[in-house]
């Protein structure tokens, strides 16, 4: 029978070979624009596992199970880095101003950058309602593929969604007044 | 246009935290590995569209598959020489060998299983066959069809009764006239 200890550094073992893979996924899809330390998940992952293995004393960790801990670690340091939605009250003396109480984003945000999201959201929301996830998935950073993957459609129908709808959105946008969306 | 517009839309989504936080794992690995359908699954991905922190959670999801297996795979003893060999290109392009070889599998089956449903037929009729034959003939043997002669009941020397009714010489009864005996 396996010891515990060897249970460890058999693991130690196998996850040392592909930690590296572990850490280019999560910086791929998480460091850019979340701001996840891939070294922090690539440790976070690998006690969780270790914890999981001395406990059962059994090596054999079905993919699913692996998958899982690797997802509840990337949830869970996003939900760590999500900044906190209570607002300070001012101290006595000290004027806060109203859009950054009524702001759910948060106070650091100014009002104009408040009234920009507001007429992107608007703008969105007219889009005829075909266009609309496809534009969003398309501005959360997903491709045609991935969009038809998600709606269950081709992704050619997919990538004629987006893009009608993403440049129906910079007309409305630019209708509205809001004329430097354009990329440099 | 879309750097801007995406970076405008992201800070837009102000579900963004409470939409991560009530997301389960599990239905997101499910999503990811294509296990999700209905409305569970149209709440998931407006979920997504709606937040860039469950997007990247989504992207992960979807991108540790292969990850997971091999981790696994390699701690349960399992194709270790495999797996140390993988390179990022064929590591993607093993689940596809993976479908080519499944799909081949199936075919295989399911020629063979026709192949073999089809020797087990043909026998069997074959064998009805002989015994219908068999019966037929042992039939017709019990009956006398066969083995009945015309010579039976008749003594040795004796001319056949049918042709014997009248005497060599006379006229038939019906016709009156001699047909020479038939010859």
């Amino acid at each position: 029978m396996t010891s515990g200890s060897d249970l460890a550094a058999k693991l130690n073992a196998v996850l040392n070979k592909h930690a590296a893979r572990l850490r280019v996924l999560v910086a791929q899809h998480c460091s850019a624009n979340q701001g996840l330390d891939p070294d922090d998940i690539e440790q976070e992952v690998r006690i969780r596992l270790w914890k999981v293995v001395e406990r059962e004393k059994n090596d054999a960790l079905p993919a699913s199970y692996v998958q899982r801990v690797v997802v509840t670690t990337v949830i869970d340091a996003l939900r760590r880095g999500k900044p906190e939605q209570t607002v300070a009250l001012p101290e006595s003396g000290q004027e806060a101003g109203i859009e950054a109480l009524l702001d759910p984003i948060g106070p650091v945000r100014s009002a104009s950058d408040g009234q920009r999201m507001d007429m992107v959201r608007a703008a969105i929301a007219e889009l005829p309602s075909r266009r609309q996830q496809p534009v969003r998935l398309a501005l959360q950073g997903f491709t045609p593929e991935e969009i038809g993957d998600l709606l269950d459609m081709t992704a050619t129908m997919a990538k004629n969604l987006m893009y009608r709808g993403l440049y129906e959105l910079r007309d409305r946008l630019k209708a509205a007044g809001l004329e430097d969306i354009d990329d440099d | 246009m879309t750097d801007k517009l995406t970076h405008l839309y992201q800070a837009a989504c102000h579900e963004d935290a409470r939409l991560l936080e009530g997301v389960d794992a599990d239905r997101l690995i499910d999503l990811a590995e294509g296990r999700l359908a209905g409305p569970e699954r149209e709440r998931l991905v407006e979920a997504i569209a709606a937040s860039p922190a469950l997007a990247a959670a989504y992207r992960v999801a979807r991108a540790s598959g292969d990850w997971s297996r091999g981790v696994a795979a390699e701690l349960a003893g399992e194709r270790v020489d495999n797996i140390r060999t993988l390179t990022p290109r064929t590591a993607t392009a093993a689940p596809r060998r993976q479908r080519w070889a499944l799909a081949a599998a199936v075919s295989a089956m399911a020629i063979g299983a026709v192949f073999v449903s089809q020797q087990m037929r043909a026998p069997a009729v074959d064998t009805g066959d002989d015994v219908i034959f068999a019966a037929i003939i042992e039939k017709a043997a019990g009956d006398g069809i066969m083995v009945t002669s015309f010579d039976a009941g008749r003594a040795a020397g004796d001319d056949d009764r049918i042709f014997t009714t009248r005497a060599p010489g006379e006229s038939d009864a019906i016709f009156d006239q001699s047909f020479g005996n038939g010859s």
